[in-house]
């Protein structure tokens, strides 16, 4: 049995060692922020564990469908939390819904669908949770950037329409500006991968027993999947939502 | 016979909500009547609504009541593009785009798909039309005087070809001798090019120098339309009663 299956409930508790600390810390510098660290303490113990009893009995069931349930919930989720920080957008909630359904169905899609990774539930459902967690972000950052470039730019945009630009081709600036911010730290966080950061996936397979190398294989694959998914995500969220700023007589509403 | 006008509003109404979703009556009774050919000054204190008239004319907002006519037909009639082209409007100067000179005459030409070849001589053509030298093509926006900036934001209009040309507060931002450079190219554009002008001023000398007729606007009302000649003798150069 590796030291993985082994974790005894007595390990877990003796990591609040570290809780403490950060609670003494906490009290030491009077930031008065014991109360949030112990809430946020129960609430991950709490989430985590309820999410391994499901994963555990999904992972039983060995079922397509109930995997596809999950991972449905999962973007379900997603497209909550994006919607309401991309508030500031008329209609967030449903672009965000057609962004992050739409790239977990066509990013899971290809790596099943061309056998990369297979659709078993202990292998998709990670690999789903860290594309919608990922594209959520790129979706939420997307819309709020674009709302802000639109209004921010709103003198040259309606400057652009009189002089006879498509509601697109006014906005394209604002739209471009929203994809690059929103796509930067994405690019980045692949260009630094394994030099300054070595990623969660890729450490728990090597803590779990895995080869460094055969780590590093599925880390790229995850590394092309997490380069590519927020592209697609913010590129429909901002194909979606600019329109959501133009009447139909090309005038921009704010 | 009279000339028909080329722009009417008749009982024109704008209500807009403001950001805490309060209604708020900018326009209440426009009525206006530009001839073509003329230059028509708005003028009226600010926020009486002077610019909230040409966003309308562009349609860049929709009435909330009355009616507006440009050559004849309301302004629905018209397809939004057709308008614009026919319409153009020289916003104030904070609406130049990022980029050089040339970048920002050519951005109608282009959305029209002008052909490379000569993207050049549109853009000289245009330069020298408000009297700046070619040299400015390559320039910074950035890199230029309020005077400059503010021909360069006319030359962007002129390119894509209006007959009708709204100016927002053209020289408002400006020093004397920069807005006397402006007011000549205001005047050429009428005389030379035959342009139809309307332009929003609240400085009475101004509108007197350069406007066929005005409309003096209070409060979202037209209160007086007519020569400046005519409103001056009446109620004298000081503004302030309004």
């Amino acid at each position: 049995m590796n030291y993985m299956e082994s974790i005894t409930t007595g390990q877990v508790l003796l990591a609040l060692v570290l809780v403490c600390i950060a609670l003494y810390l906490s009290f030491y510098f009077k930031v008065n922020l014991e109360k949030d660290i112990l809430v946020a303490t129960i609430r991950a113990f709490l989430q985590l564990m309820l999410i391994g009893y499901l994963l555990t009995f999904i992972f039983n069931l060995k079922s397509p469908i109930y995997t596809t349930v999950m991972i449905f919930f999962m973007a379900g989720i997603a497209t909550y939390h994006a919607g309401k920080r991309g508030e500031a957008v008329q209609g967030s909630y449903w672009i965000s819904g057609i962004a992050i359904y739409g790239t977990t169905i066509i990013t899971i899609g290809i790596l099943s669908g061309f056998g990369i990774i297979p659709y078993e539930p202990q292998m998709i459902i990670p690999v789903a949770g860290m594309v919608i967690g990922n594209v959520m972000n790129a979706a939420s950052l997307a819309l709020m950037r674009m709302h802000d470039e639109l209004k921010d730019k709103q003198n040259q945009i309606e400057a652009a329409l009189s002089l006879g630009a498509s509601p697109r081709q006014a906005a394209n600036p604002a739209i471009q500006k929203a994809i690059q911010i929103s796509m930067i730290p994405v690019i980045d966080r692949a260009k630094i991968v394994g030099i300054v950061s070595l990623p969660g996936g890729m450490s728990g397979m090597i803590l779990a027993g895995a080869s460094p190398l055969a780590a590093v294989r599925f880390q790229v694959i995850i590394m092309y999947m997490l380069l590519g998914s927020p592209f697609l995500t913010v590129g429909i969220a901002v194909a979606l939502g600019y329109r959501q700023y133009f009447t139909k007589f090309m005038q921009l509403k704010l | 016979m009279a000339q028909d006008p080329i722009i009417m509003m008749n009982h024109v109404g704008l209500i807009k909500t403001d950001h805490r979703g309060r209604m708020i009556s900018v326009l209440k009774d426009i009525k206006l009547s530009v001839l073509s050919t003329e230059i028509h000054a708005l003028i009226g204190p600010s926020g009486s609504g002077k610019s909230s008239i040409l966003r309308l004319l562009n349609r860049l907002e929709e009435a909330t009541s009355g009616d507006i006519y440009i050559e004849g037909k309301t302004i629905g009639q018209w397809q939004v593009r057709d308008l614009r082209n026919k319409i153009g409007f020289v916003f104030q100067e904070s609406s130049l785009f990022p980029g050089t000179v040339m970048d920002n005459i050519l951005y109608a030409p282009r959305i029209r798909g002008i052909k490379k070849s000569k993207e050049k001589s549109v853009a000289k053509e245009m330069i020298a039309m408000v009297g700046l030298e070619e040299s400015f093509l390559d320039k910074e926006i950035t890199r230029l005087s309020g005077g400059e900036k503010q021909r360069v934001n006319i030359a962007r209009t002129l390119a894509a070809k209006p007959e009708i040309i709204l100016l927002d507060e053209p020289t408002a931002a400006l020093d004397p001798a920069s807005t006397q450079t402006i007011e000549q190219l205001i005047l050429n554009l009428n005389q030379e090019y035959k342009k139809t002008i309307v332009f929003v001023s609240h400085n009475m000398q101004q509108v007197k120098r350069l406007s066929h007729h005005i409309a003096v606007i209070k409060q979202g009302e037209t209160i007086y339309q007519g020569t400046a000649e005519d409103f001056i003798e009446q109620h004298g150069e000081d503004m302030s009663f309004l």
